[in-house]
Order: structure tokens, then C-alpha cells, then sequence
């Protein structure tokens, strides 16, 4: 294994919380050197996901950022997540040293800014312009080659 | 009056809160857990077409997804009027069932409850956590992140997807398993079984080894749960059975379609979960638990040799057993029954076969009912002539055991809280210990980043904020 790991993340009935399904769907149809994974949650086994990766991203809605997406590099930390059925990434960072005893492969969380989760609601409009924008980032950043034109991207 | 408000849980999928009102003594007199819960699935899948059920369903929870997607498929079967699948596609959805439950069991007894067991209730939190466990031990950690791994790639597997995948459908399934992958998960098999047995010895040696733990927020209920033609512990299908507290049957030999008769919820004001209780003992003294101490206390036998001679042990000091903390023990004994069955299953010439689907004319009801991770789970759906839903109920197993938990934090606060000036993390998070040997999965909480805060406070009857402690 080795290139970026993209692990997406939300859950895809609760209105903006499905951000990250949708990243992962985009992904899906580029091409690039990487490979992409999709899930509710982080948990523990998704460090086998990150195994000897160079850069892995991960890809979530967020309501605690200020503008539509903020992408920042993180790094192996301890919090609270580890208590719950789910993990931030900087945890799973954290157990992926503790699990593979390796230091942690570079990372960054791509938080996409959502406002609305309610169960079977769609995506709202305002997340719809913000999966626009960081997706072009996205691509920029990791210099995918995207086979489709942004107006064939479902979104 | 005070109230102490524990805001979310952590160690619990979702969000949850606790309330214990004091009086001006700081006597417990009431505790109330709360949680989200699924209301709104049963009106949102109004409308749609009965097939797209079963995937529906899956996307409600990222705990225990295929679960609904089973129990769900087995109320589609019903409403197509399919009683007896082919072999392959039971033994497939079996299969499927067994990775599902391993893949739970192996989480939340390595991750989530070891941690609190093994370095005690006061252990620094810092430290009485995942991140803890493998720093001090390292093997039995990664035996753990394994065994969940390894019930997650049976999913994989059989659903072609880790998520949002399909596999069953009404009548069948829609995907054989082709023998390169019966064989990629028969390759370590022996060494699953092998550390699920070592995880038997580990729940139970830490259960027996401190005396606390038996008595630790104990209660008596009535134990809920599927039970096999020959009363054996069943998590895909049977009969629904109920002991009493004392071991005698409440009833037993109970079909699906008899839950309706037999269960009713009762909605209280200060709650959005509801608390199901049995109509034959009443609002008061019907209520009751369901999950692995309820399979384990409920069946006369398992029927994978190892985890049969585990249950015996476990059921032989005493019987039915309630200690809460014995949930974990239970869990373990159910761990090495999947992993026993899914070797079964994967040596059975039937899981390749081809034959996967059943055809019959589509009626108009449906009730699948399965043993989830967490317990019983109800699906019941009606149709309208297009086949459209025009009726959902769904019965989760956190919800059953919604009484049996308030109960649980209501001992613990009252042996530990009653009285105290302060109220230290130690005291809190023992409250947390009692419910999370429930295991309660509160999954229709949204997962974005930002949208958990840990926060305790305390609050007093006008609403004012005494203290809070983040988390």
C-alpha cells in the first residue's frame, strides 16, 4: 500500500452530515494516486486503511469552522473521541502509532462547513456551494485528474 | 432540588444525557437517561417502495447497519409472503449476522468497556481509554482492533461494500460468495476463535475477580430475546421468549407477529425514547432487558460446542444471573459463538451455492424480527396495493432495555452520589459504567465534527448552571 488514503465520513441520511459521502462519490469517478474509503465513522480498524500510507485525508462536515471548508494538517492527539463509538482522526492517528508502532503518516482533515442534520433531510444549498468550493480545492491539492467536467460531478 | 446533568455519555454511540435530581440533602430521588431515538426513520420511510427498505434502514445506524438491513429484510420476506428462504441464501444472511455481531461485540468490550474493567472505575480518564489500553496491553488491544476487523470484512465480503452495500433482498439474497472469498476468510478463522475463547477467560476472570462487579448496579428484570426450535440461543430466527426474573417462562414459542400482542411503549413527557414494557405484567412491573445477558440467561443451550461449555460455566453459579457488569461476560460468550458459527458456516458446502432467491405474490404486512448486537430488534412494515409503506414500527433494542438502565443509574447514584457534597469524575463516570454495560446504541445522532461536546453540569430546579466539566 502506499499514495493518499481519502477516508470520508458522515452519515448520508442526515442532511449535511452526508458531505462526506458525497466527497467519496466524487472520488470515486476521478483518477489520481490515491484511493478512497467511505464510512459512517472513524473507528480503530481504519488503521489498517492508513497502513504505510505517505498522506491520508479525511474528508467530514463540521458546524465549528467560519468559512464554507478549512483544510488544516493534524497530527496524532488524544480527546474525549476515544470514548465514544467514534474517533476524530487525530485519535485514529494516535492509535494507528500505538496499533502499527510507526509514526503516523502525514495528515489533514478537509472540514466541509454544514448547517442542517436532520434525519431525511437533502443536502442544504449553502453545503451544496461549499462541497463546490472544497472540491475544487481538493482537486487542486491533491492534482487529481478528474475524467469529468464539474457539471457531470452528481451532487 | 439540584439536578446533575452528565451531557453527553461518552462511550455510547450518539448523544445521551443524565439527569439525577437531588434534593436540598443531595439525596438522589429520581435518575433519567435520555436519549435521541429513531421517531422520525418510521414517518420518513413512509411512501417508498417496500424493496427499498431493507437499504434504507442500513443508513440509519453506523454501529450496527446490517442488523436493520436483516431485520428489515425478514419483514420484506414476510410482506412477499416468503416463508423459507433457499439454503444458501439463510445460511448467507446467517453468515453475514454472525460478522455483524463479532465485529460489535470485539468493539465494544475492547474499546469501549475494558478500559473502565481493567483499570478500574477512578483510573485517571486520561488514561482509561483505548489509547490506555494499548499502551499497557498491547497484545490484547490489537486482538481486539482484529476481531473487529475481521467481523468487518466479513460484511464487506458478503455486501460487496463496507458500506452501503446490498445483499439481502425479499426472498433472498442478490450475491453468492464466491469460493476465493469463503477461502480468504476461512484463512485465519482458527486464529479468531482462538482469541474470542481468550476473550471469554478475560471478561469472566475480571467479572469473578472483583466482588464489587457482582453486585455493581444490579437489578432484576424480566430477559427478553429470540430462542431457538429447541429453545437454543438464536440471533437470526425463532420464537420470542420471556423469564421472569426468577427463571420461569412468561411466555415462550411466540411467532413474530405476536410481539403486537405482547409488548406495548408507554411515552413519558420527559423523554423521546419510549418504555416498552410487558402487557401481561403491566406499565409497573413489565419492564425488562434483552441483549446478550438476556440470550445467555433466556437459551437452554448454544449450539457451538465452546461457547456452550462457556455458557454452562457462566450459568452455574446461580442462574438467571442479573448483574449488569455480567452483560460484558455474556458478550464475550456470544463473540466465540459467531466465531464458531462463521467457521461452520464457511465449511458448509451450501454457502457457495447459487440458489438465492424465492419468488411468491407480495401481501400487505411484514414483521422481521432479529437479535441485534444490542438485543431484539422489531422491524413491521404495511404496504399499500403499489407496495409503497404506508405503516413502519420499529422496535430498537436500546429501547427495550430503556427502563432497565434508568433503573441501573438509579442504584448507582443512590449508593454513590446520595449524600456527597461533590461529585467527582469517578462518581459520574460509574454512572456511565452502568449504562454502558447495555451497550445502548443512540446512532441517529449525527457524527460531524463539532457536534459532540463532552459537558457535565449541574443544574439546579430554576434551571441555573451550577457547575459544568468538560470532556
Amino acid at each position: 500500500m502506499s499514495g493518499t488514503a481519502v477516508i470520508c465520513c458522515g452519515n448520508p441520511s442526515r442532511g449535511d452530515d452526508a458531505l462526506g459521502h458525497l466527497f467519496f462519490d466524487r472520488l470515486e469517478k476521478a483518477s489520481g494516486e490515491f484511493e478512497v474509503f467511505c464510512d459512517y465513522q472513524l473507528q480503530i480498524e481504519h488503521v489498517f486503511d492508513m497502513n504505510d500510507r505517505e498522506c491520508v485525508i479525511f474528508v467530514d462536515a463540521a458546524v465549528d469552522i467560519a468559512g464554507p471548508f478549512e483544510m488544516r494538517e493534524i497530527f496524532p492527539g488524544r480527546d474525549m473521541s476515544h470514548s465514544t463509538h467514534v474517533l476524530s482522526p487525530q485519535a485514529l492517528l494516535d492509535v494507528y502509532e500505538k496499533v502499527m508502532k510507526r509514526t503516523a503518516p502525514k495528515a489533514y482533515l478537509l472540514s466541509v462547513k454544514g448547517e442542517s442534520f436532520g434525519l431525511g433531510e437533502s443536502l442544504s444549498a449553502n453545503a451544496q456551494k461549499n462541497l463546490d468550493a472544497a472540491w475544487d480545492f481538493l482537486k487542486d491539492f491533491m492534482e487529481l485528474k478528474s475524467d469529468l467536467g464539474k457539471a457531470a460531478i452528481p451532487g | 432540588m439540584t439536578r446533575i446533568v452528565i451531557d453527553p455519555l461518552s462511550r455510547v454511540e450518539g448523544h445521551g444525557k443524565v439527569t439525577l435530581l437531588l434534593d436540598e440533602e443531595n439525596r438522589v430521588v429520581e435518575a433519567r437517561l435520555h436519549i435521541v431515538e429513531f421517531r422520525g426513520f418510521e414517518k420518513f420511510i413512509q411512501g417508498r417502495p417496500y424493496w427499498e427498505v431493507p437499504v434504507l434502514v442500513e443508513r440509519l445506524c453506523g454501529i450496527c447497519p446490517v442488523s436493520h438491513h436483516l431485520a428489515a429484510a425478514k419483514a420484506i420476506d414476510g410482506i412477499m409472503g416468503v416463508e423459507k428462504l433457499t439454503p444458501t441464501a439463510e445460511k448467507l444472511r446467517r453468515l453475514l449476522h454472525f460478522g455483524q455481531v463479532l465485529q460489535s461485540h470485539a468493539l465494544h468490550f475492547f474499546h469501549l468497556a475494558s478500559p473502565d474493567l481493567l483499570f478500574g472505575f477512578d483510573s485517571e480518564i486520561a488514561h482509561r481509554n483505548i489509547t490506555g489500553l494499548l499502551k499497557d496491553y498491547p497484545d490484547l488491544a490489537l486482538k481486539g482492533v482484529r476481531l473487529r476487523k475481521y467481523g468487518q470484512e466479513v460484511i464487506r465480503v458478503i455486501m460487496g461494500k463496507r458500506i452501503h452495500g446490498t445483499a439481502a433482498i425479499a426472498g433472498g439474497m442478490n450475491k453468492a460468495l464466491s469460493f476465493e472469498e469463503r477461502d480468504a476468510l476461512l484463512g485465519n478463522i482458527d486464529e479468531i476463535i482462538s482469541w474470542a475463547d481468550a476473550s471469554v477467560d478475560l471478561a469472566r476472570d475480571i467479572f469473578l475477580s472483583t466482588p464489587e462487579y457482582r453486585n455493581f448496579a444490579k437489578v432484576s428484570s424480566p430477559f427478553l430475546s429470540l430462542s431457538g426450535k429447541c429453545g437454543e440461543h438464536e440471533l437470526y430466527d425463532g420464537h420470542l421468549r420471556c423469564r421472569s426474573a426468577g427463571g420461569d417462562f412468561v411466555f415462550d414459542e411466540i411467532t413474530d407477529s405476536g410481539y403486537t400482542g405482547l409488548i406495548r411503549e408507554e411515552v413519558k413527557p420527559w423523554s423521546y425514547m419510549k418504555f416498552p414494557y410487558l402487557v401481561m405484567l403491566g406499565k409497573e412491573a413489565g419492564w425488562y432487558r434483552v441483549g446478550p445477558l438476556a440470550r445467555i440467561n433466556n437459551c437452554d443451550l448454544i449450539s457451538s460446542p465452546m461457547a456452550e461449555a462457556r455458557r454452562r460455566e457462566f450459568v452455574s453459579d446461580g442462574w438467571p444471573v442479573h448483574a449488569p457488569l455480567a452483560y460484558h461476560w455474556a458478550r464475550m460468550i456470544e463473540l466465540l459463538h459467531c466465531a464458531e458459527k462463521i467457521r461452520g458456516l464457511l465449511e458448509d458446502t451450501d454457502i457457495t451455492g447459487g440458489d438465492l432467491r424465492v419468488e411468491t405474490e407480495m401481501g400487505r404486512e411484514g414483521i422481521g424480527v432479529i437479535e441485534a448486537p444490542r438485543g431484539t430488534l422489531i422491524h413491521h412494515y404495511r404496504v399499500d396495493d403499489q407496495g409503497l409503506i404506508e405503516m413502519a414500527n420499529l422496535v430498537v433494542s436500546t429501547t427495550h432495555n430503556n427502563r432497565a438502565m434508568n433503573e441501573a443509574v438509579l442504584k448507582v447514584a443512590k449508593r454513590d452520589i446520595d449524600g456527597k457534597k461533590e461529585v467527582t469524575e469517578g462518581m459520574l463516570n460509574r454512572i456511565e459504567v452502568a449504562i454502558r454495560a447495555f451497550d445502548p446504541c443512540l446512532s441517529c445522532a449525527t457524527h460531524a465534527v463539532g457536534k459532540m461536546p463532552l459537558l457535565v453540569e449541574a443544574v439546579d430546579a430554576e434551571g441555573n448552571v451550577i457547575w459544568s466539566m468538560g470532556k
